[in-house]
């Protein structure tokens, strides 16, 4: 058991809402009285014995163990609890109850330039960073130079670092924190950063990480980049762990919201008091014939039907929707506004669709976003990943291929030999 | 044997593991060793603090000595000649330039390290590093700027001993670092705890302002100990800066009344405001990201 890096047990955090103001003296008083009578142990033993109301539990009893070079995506929606997680991992805040136990260094790159200062030089601010980072001065030292080539900012590293320009400064700060030697290694999503290319040394520099053995916890909301980089995953819910393991399966968890399977028809409601100029009264998966359908065939045409209510029409209105695949990658996105379908005369109920031709999307889970938007101003309504509808193989030629990557779209190119 | 066989099993599941995070640390421990393991982040800010201050001026490390010169002078010009307080017979500009050297220190001090956790709370979000190294970084950078000041009063101190001998220094210089440590600590104790407490309630920022007006007047800094009334001088005394300047002022000029007991009082006073201060600085750095 000796390969066991990180072990979480039982981490939980509570945070207290609510504003500080003079009524929080009175607060702190009754809280300190409370506390001396309190009973250690559950989070329910607390919770019930807490009587202010305005707690939250931002993480409920998570635990898991990583191993050595083990690299684990972290996935969750916003407000599932991944933020907390990696401020308690990277102890910029405590646990409210229960233990994390780490084997050797841990570092975070939270957020990489933590600790710039803009007036010092490059060179100033790689040691600066480094030691902050817990490297000391010898170790930066030593790999002071391949931080500096991996950075491509050699010309300017005596510069004051407010003279870089944003990419550099950034390029800068992940060198530093690439090449720390800790044992286990927290990335959040800095590989948002950067052109592509960097992007592409980023992640070979997280995928050698692990070839030496080290520990990587990654967090991303780029799916495709967890399938990539991360066998394993973690799945967080509502600050609980919903499920571990396999990446592509936890993705699967994750797309399939509330685990309802294929939706392909949903009514919204439409709000009283809502004053939105465009609000979406139904969206649906159809066959060409107008039966609701969650599977169709690769060799069927089939629609997006869109209702919508206008209130306030306009020639700029926009209405559109985005399809991903099951690695969360967006295949197409597609709008109305090119055809010039909505005008300012277009008050009240309309029907909209988009016929999505045979033989196109690869066989697999699809999730449809709609949004209906005036570009650039205002967005009147938005439902993300709201429908969902399976393409299904029934003996094409592609079944030849089926679990193999066949790529995100199929194309019917026009070959020719001579 | 049996005790001893507990003890190593217990070591055999505790050493495995480098860091063990739990909810909340025992506030006796200082984590001392720890901040040692970062002495070099340490050297690295109290540089930065120093450098990145006056980078793009004109006058640079001048700034440390120009406005403590002109305040001097003022005081010099509004207390001694306007006004006609008594400076013991010393030389005013030579008497209110010693207050100031310490005052400034302990004052710079106290409001640097009063603000670590409002200051900071960007990189105390991000990092993980011991929080107290942020205020020790403040007070040694501030440390580097006293030295600048303190040099340019010795050389003033220089030219009125050489030329106009009426001060007389005494042995008690030799305490001077102790001086120096002991305005250190109260400096770092007090802002720490006032940094801690300012989490919480901002209500603590506001007051240290006033608190360190009314301090300089509560500091025998514009007048001696000397000219305060017999009946009013306890209250002076409460103040544990009034036996640290005046020793200060007795070691270098040679006019002043001093009281070995009173030091000691600060010195009690020093640690155990150093004391209270790491006790709250540790228990806010636990929570304070979740209330800030």
């Amino acid at each position: 058991m000796s390969d066991i890096m990180l072990s979480i047990e039982n981490v939980s955090k509570m945070y207290n809402l609510g504003e500080i103001n003079t009524t929080t003296y009175y607060h702190d008083i009754r809280r300190w009285w409370a506390g001396l009578h309190r009973i250690t142990g559950h989070v329910d033993d607390v919770h019930q014995h807490n009587t202010v109301s305005d707690t939250i539990w931002a993480l409920k009893d998570v635990s898991f163990c990583v191993k050595q070079g083990e690299v684990i995506g972290i996935m969750g929606r916003n407000g599932a609890g991944k933020s907390t997680l990696l401020k308690i991992l990277s102890r910029v805040t405590a646990p409210t109850l229960g233990i994390l136990k780490v084997r050797g260094r841990i570092t975070s790159l939270l957020e990489v330039g933590t600790g710039f200062h803009p007036e010092l030089s490059g060179r100033e601010n790689v040691f600066l960073n480094g030691s902050l980072l817990g490297m000391n001065r010898s170790e930066v030292s030593r790999k002071f130079d391949e931080i500096i080539n991996f950075s491509g900012v050699e010309k300017f590293i005596d510069t004051p670092v407010k003279h870089y320009s944003s990419g550099m400064y950034v390029r800068l700060a992940f060198s530093v924190a690439a090449h720390l030697e800790s044992e286990v290694i927290i990335v959040d999503e800095v590989l948002a950063v950067g052109d592509t290319n960097f992007q592409k040394k980023c992640l070979q520099k997280i995928r050698d990480m692990a070839v030496q053995g080290r520990t990587v916890l990654f967090v991303s909301h780029s799916l495709g980049t967890l399938a990539e980089l991360c066998e394993k995953s973690i799945l967080l819910e509502d600050g609980k762990v919903k499920s571990i393991g396999e990446t592509e399966k936890i993705i699967n968890d994750y797309l399939a919201k509330d685990n309802q399977g294929a939706n392909a028809d949903v009514f919204f409601e439409l709000k009283q008091n809502s004053k939105s100029a465009v609000a979406f009264l139904r969206a649906s998966i159809t066959d060409m014939v107008g039966t609701v359908k969650t599977e169709v065939s690769v060799l069927e045409e089939f629609k997006i039907r869109l209702e919508v209510f206008i209130r306030r029409p306009q020639n700029e209105i926009d209405i559109a929707f985005r399809v991903k695949n099951q690695f969360g990658l967006s295949v197409f996105v597609s709008s109305c506004a090119d055809k010039k379908i909505v005008t300012e005369k277009s008050l009240g109920v309309h029907t909209l669709t988009a016929n999505i031709p045979p033989h196109f999307l690869s066989p697999g889970k699809y999730y449809v976003t709609i949004a209906a938007h005036l570009p650039l101003q205002e967005v009147y309504d938005f439902h993300e990943d709201v429908l969902s509808f399976e393409v299904v193989e029934y003996g094409s030629s592609m079944s030849l291929y089926k679990g193999s990557d066949v790529g995100a779209v199929l194309v019917d190119l026009p070959w020719s030999i001579s | 044997m049996n005790a001893q066989n507990i003890e190593n099993t217990f070591n055999d599941s505790e050493e495995n593991w480098t860091t063990v995070i739990r909810p909340q640390r025992p506030s006796w421990d200082f984590g001392l060793g720890e901040l040692w393991q970062y002495r070099g982040l340490i050297i690295l800010w109290v540089r930065r603090e120093f450098v990145a201050l006056y980078k793009q001026t004109i006058l640079g490390p001048l700034w440390h000595v120009i406005p403590i010169v002109i305040s001097s002078g003022v005081f010099t010009l509004i207390f001694s000649n306007f006004a006609k307080i008594s400076t013991d017979g010393t030389p005013p500009l030579l008497f209110y330039m010693a207050g100031n050297t310490l005052w400034v220190y302990f004052s710079n001090c106290l409001s640097a390290t009063s603000t670590t956790f409002s200051v900071n709370a960007g990189i105390f979000g991000k990092v993980y590093f011991p929080r107290l190294a942020m205020p020790i970084a403040y007070i040694l950078s501030n440390l580097i700027s006293f030295s600048v000041r303190f040099c340019v009063f010795l050389a003033f101190w220089a030219y009125f001993l050489i030329f106009e001998s009426a001060i007389k220094p005494n042995l008690w210089m030799l305490l001077f670092p102790v001086l120096l440590l002991l305005v250190a600590c109260i400096g770092l104790g007090l802002g720490i705890l006032i940094s801690a407490l300012t989490t919480k309630y901002r209500d603590f920022q506001q007051l240290l302002g006033v608190g360190l007006q009314l301090g300089m007047y509560a500091t025998p800094i514009i007048y001696p100990l000397s000219q305060v009334p017999e009946e009013f001088r306890w209250v002076l005394l409460l103040n544990p800066l009034t036996p640290i300047l005046e020793t200060f002022r007795f070691a270098f000029l040679g006019t002043s009344s001093i009281n070995p007991f009173s030091l000691v009082y600060s010195a009690i006073f020093a640690f155990c405001a150093l004391f209270i201060g790491i006790i709250f600085f540790n228990r806010a750095e636990n929570t304070f990201l979740d209330t800030i």
